[in-house]
């Protein structure tokens, strides 16, 4: 009776009433199968890493895909397991898993850099031209060497008309690449534009790596000017037209796409339809080269060489590499009736094109000498002095020994 | 403690709860969103034409109930020879002297080495009038079995019959027409036979003493070995052997050969300063382009800058191109010269110059603005979307309706087969109808059955086949034989055919500013040598006078400087015009 009544007196002061028992129990229970759970799920997790590692030695990346998807469900992966998710992505030409899977590679994986160049290649794959900028300038950031990186970025660039860009771009590959002259050649045509070497099936020509880019990020504003500019050039302006002009109702400040619909129109030969918008103002892009370009055509067809000659001038003055812009200036001051100042920027292009005619005949590797330094004297005579210095260089480099490129690459500092 | 366990137990719950989220959300994991965009073809595929202004011009092709069925050969043998795609050449001669333009088609030959049967040869057809013609060949003693290109027709010897001469890949020949429609082979004595590749020809008096001095525009050297075997081998796309691009060879300065008056001609190439600036050219245009009264030569260079040879007397020439706006395309850039046209097309009595241009190159409309001084204007002149659309040949300016201003004709077709990438092969030609104010339409689809189909066209001549009075047209392609396109578009009032003699010993009008007058409207014509491309057309100038019956008046300024003016005008519309005499009708019957 004490020892019932000192129990019972022992729980009522323990507060342990049937509620609390059943409470206890529930504990207890809930711990014995979590604790369960944890070993199963445990198992399992390695059942399924031992199940992608013994597929993967088989190479059924199918069966690693599937295992480590499940995985995944399971616990986040670590570094080796998603170090394998990618290569079976990759193996089973998954670009969109792959993606995923890149995506979460860390910063301190010590294959970080290499994670996002693949990952940058397979936007370009995917045609997703900003995604894949973003990614190569992070590349670069980490390990400013990269060669590849380097390309990628000339090639957006190029492939979207952004001349500023473009140079800027080339003259960073120029200074981190070992090989200096594939860098030298893309400068050397003044313009930017899409170099032939690509990560995409290089048949696929210009218009359909735009139009993809189109169809995978259409919010990107720079890809519908550069391609109506492509229609343009294969003469299909009616196919320019449907693009701006549906964009344009929806953006009708788009000065990019604004200024394609205009070279549009000029080309048709309807000067009379943008002459309102060639008028320079507040709400114009007035530091646009192809702006001044366009009014400078538009001028010129009314006759009015002078205004030709301002506007050409301008546009000389914003891309001076770019040989339309003096040809352009040269032909109107030339209407002008300025001969002797036309002169100096035709003979610039003229020499221009025999940079470019020079380069049809070079190639990357193993470069004549002599076809370096005539790159350069034609650099140096047009004014483009870092080119030149770049030519000479390389060609110092074929022939070190060689006192005449030793020569003119020294008289290149004097004033 | 009842409290405790109460929280404990509400803990416990909690923490299972949030253990049963994170454990969904870790299933469910960054499941990527599905964007994989469809691969469609390798090029964008074009959109349909647009439509066409209509026009009254028509032709007909008549050339399979003519007689001019020449099947086209060009050594086609898969060995790619560059030579193979560029075709032979034409040209308009009245051999015989009837009256009747006669035709000579180029065609290609056996290279070195190649293992077909022999081709027939370059072909000459007798103009037998009502749209009939007749292969005298053989009577005309007219044996050339090269590779024909360019052609040149020209009274050489001051006899008053027209020769010709037949530029081939790696020979040429000299025929002199010694009447009667037959010819002899004069090509060794007069020294011409030339070497290497010649492309177009023109004879012209370029040193001013009264005979016909020869300019042969050459294009690449040593394209082919001495085994027929191309030196060079390209794709045209990727993993099919194509013809390569010029650059892949070295380029051939052109020939000028002085003649000394005895049947003889002397090379003067390096005298003449063109030996020193070989390039790859195609086209050839021979007229006064500085209005200094000498004629200077402009050559449609392939990827180069064109030239323009001013001529600064003696035969000596230099090369003014850039100064006078003609070397390069309206952006600055080289582009692929072929073809040239020249006249006036914009009615301000200058002479115009056009060049045709590879596909995705507008042909280049080369406006004169003052002498020696031209800008580009394809896109004023509505030329340059049409023209990026095509890969051109043969062109010429000619007014096809006879409404006085210049309309134009342009042969398409490409040089390689890279259908692969979207680009057509054979391709349509195209006929640009003059609107007045510097401006074209297109009118190409209802200007006849020719003109809807599409082919590898090259070669094109201009002149009046069937003495109409209006302008004809003959094509030569790589596929199929000739076409023989006779004009048949109504007109509203007269024309008048001009044949221009000089007082020299050639009596060559070449450089002759023509101008006629008619209901107070001036139309103004040009006496030009060469154009087009390997082709050389009717030395007879045709003025169409729009509402006009007649002319009211012609002027010429002669190439000896003296200008000659005549109100009073024979009824006819057909008119000769001898310098330093009355004007002459010429009678030829239109149906014989």
């Amino acid at each position: 009776m004490q020892g019932k009544e000192q129990a019972t007196l022992a729980s009522r002061e323990a507060g342990l009433g049937w509620l609390g028992r059943l409470g206890l129990g529930v504990i207890v229970l809930v711990l014995v199968a979590g604790v369960a759970w944890l070993v199963v799920r445990g198992r399992r997790a390695e059942a399924l890493w031992n199940q992608a590692r013994a597929a993967s030695v088989r190479e059924d990346w199918a069966k690693v895909h599937e295992s480590l998807v499940e995985l995944r469900r399971l616990q986040p992966l670590d570094r080796d397991q998603n170090r394998l998710r990618v290569q079976a992505a990759l193996r089973l030409r998954d670009a969109d898993a792959a993606l995923a899977a890149l995506a979460e590679v860390r910063p301190d994986d010590s294959e970080y850099e290499r994670a996002l160049m693949t990952r940058g290649r397979l936007l370009m794959e995917q045609f997703r031209y900003r995604e894949a900028e973003a990614v190569f300038r992070r590349c670069l950031a980490l390990n400013p060497r990269l060669e590849e990186a380097h390309v990628q970025l000339v090639i957006l660039t190029g492939m979207k008309r952004r001349a500023e860009d473009f140079e800027r771009q080339l003259w960073d590959y120029y200074e981190k690449a070992e090989w200096k002259i594939a860098a030298l050649r893309m400068l050397s045509r003044g313009i930017p534009f899409l170099p032939s070497r690509t990560t995409v099936d290089p048949a696929h020509d210009e218009g359909y790596l735009l139009e993809q880019g189109l169809a995978a990020d259409p919010s990107d504003p720079e890809i519908r000017p550069a391609l109506a500019r492509y229609y343009l050039n294969r003469g299909e302006v009616d196919r320019a037209f449907v693009l701006l002009e549906a964009w344009l109702e929806m953006y009708p400040d788009d000065a990019s796409a604004r200024l394609e619909w205009v070279a549009c129109q000029l080309e048709l030969g309807r000067s009379e339809a943008v002459g309102a918008y060639l008028e320079p103002g507040t709400d114009r892009p007035t530091q646009s080269a192809r702006f001044w370009g366009l009014r400078g055509e538009y001028l010129k067809r009314l006759g009015d060489f002078e205004g030709a000659v301002e506007a050409f001038g301008h546009a000389v003055r914003l891309e001076p590499r770019n040989p339309e812009w003096r040809f352009r200036l040269g032909q109107a001051l030339r209407a002008a009736g300025r001969p002797t100042e036309a002169e100096s920027h035709l003979s610039w292009v003229q020499k221009a094109n025999q940079l470019v005619a020079l380069m049809k005949n070079a190639h990357d590797t193993g470069a004549d000498p002599r076809l370096l330094v005539q790159a350069g004297d034609l650099c140096r005579e047009m004014g483009r002095v870092r080119e030149a210095r770049g030519w000479y260089e390389a060609a110092l480099k074929a022939d070190p020994q060689n006192a005449d490129y030793q020569q003119r690459l020294a008289q290149l500092s004097q004033p | 403690m009842t409290r405790l366990m109460t929280v404990l137990v509400a803990l416990l719950v909690l923490a299972g709860l949030l253990g049963y989220a994170l454990v969904r959300r870790a299933e469910r994991g960054a499941r990527p969103e599905v964007r994989s965009v469809p691969r469609t073809a390798s090029r964008a595929p074009r959109s349909e034409p647009t439509p066409e202004a209509a026009s009254p011009i028509r032709f007909r092709d008549v050339a399979a109930g003519a007689g001019v069925d020449l099947p086209p050969f060009h050594a086609a043998l898969g060995r790619f020879r560059l030579v193979e795609t560029m075709g032979s050449g034409l040209a308009l001669i009245d051999a015989d002297g009837d009256g009747w333009l006669d035709v000579v088609v180029g065609q290609g030959a056996l290279l070195p080495e190649d293992k077909a049967p022999e081709p027939r040869p370059t072909t000459l057809y007798r103009n037998l009038g009502g749209g009939q013609f007749e292969d005298v060949t053989e009577t005309a003693g007219l044996r050339f079995r090269e590779f024909s290109q360019g052609m040149a027709v020209g009274d050489y010897d001051g006899d008053g019959r027209d020769d010709l001469f037949l530029a081939g890949f790696g020979r040429s020949a000299l025929y002199r027409n010694l009447g009667d429609g037959r010819f002899a082979d004069v090509t060794d004595s007069a020294g011409v036979a030339g070497y290497g590749w010649p492309s177009s020809c023109a004879f012209a008096d370029l040193d001013g003493d009264g005979d016909l001095d020869l300019y042969v525009v050459h294009y690449l050297a040593d394209t082919v070995d001495a085994f027929g075997r191309a030196t060079v081998r390209c794709n045209a796309v990727e993993g099919r052997v194509g013809y390569c691009p010029p650059q892949a060879h070295r380029p051939e300065a052109d020939v000028l050969y002085r003649n000394n008056g005895d049947g003889t001609f002397t090379d003067v190439s390096v005298e003449a300063g063109l030996a020193s600036a070989p390039a790859p050219g195609l086209g050839l245009a021979i007229a006064d382009l500085d209005g200094d009264g000498r004629l200077d030569v402009f050559i449609a260079n392939d990827q180069a800058p064109n030239q323009a040879w001013r001529n600064l007397g003696g035969l000596r020439f230099e090369d003014r191109a850039s100064d006078w706006g003609l070397a390069l395309g309206e952006t600055g850039e080289t582009r692929a010269g072929m073809g040239v046209a020249a006249g006036d097309y914009d009615e301000d009595g200058r002479l115009d110059l056009l060049v045709t241009n590879f596909y995705e190159e507008p042909d280049t409309l080369f406006r004169q603005v003052a002498p020696g001084l031209f800008q580009p204007v394809s896109a004023e002149a509505r030329l340059a979307v049409p023209s990026r659309t095509t890969l051109s040949f043969g062109t010429a300016f000619l007014d096809a309706d006879s409404d006085g201003r210049l309309d134009l004709f342009v042969a398409n077709g490409h040089i390689n087969d890279v259908r692969p990438l979207g680009i057509p092969y054979a391709q349509p030609p195209q006929l640009f109808w003059n609107r007045g104010g510097g401006r074209f339409e297109e009118v190409t689809r209802a200007s006849g059955e020719y003109f809807v189909g599409s082919y590898l066209a090259r070669a094109a001549a201009v002149g009046d086949l069937d003495n109409d009075g209006d302008v004809d047209l003959i094509v030569n392609h790589l596929d199929r034989p000739p076409a023989v396109l006779l004009n048949e578009t109504p007109r509203i009032g007269g024309t008048l055919t001009l044949r221009l003699r000089a007082a020299t010993l050639s009596r060559s009008p070449i450089g002759a500013r023509v101008r006629v007058g008619a209901l107070g409207r001036t139309i103004h014509r040009d006496v030009v040598a060469g154009t087009s491309y390997l082709a050389s057309h009717d030395p007879r100038l045709h003025v169409g006078l729009g509402a006009a019956r007649t002319a009211d008046w012609v002027e010429v300024d002669w190439p000896s400087g003296r200008r000659e003016r005549w109100s009073e005008l024979p009824e006819s519309d057909a008119i000769e015009l001898v310098e330093g005499t009355a004007p002459q009708a010429v009678s030829t019957q239109v149906n014989r």
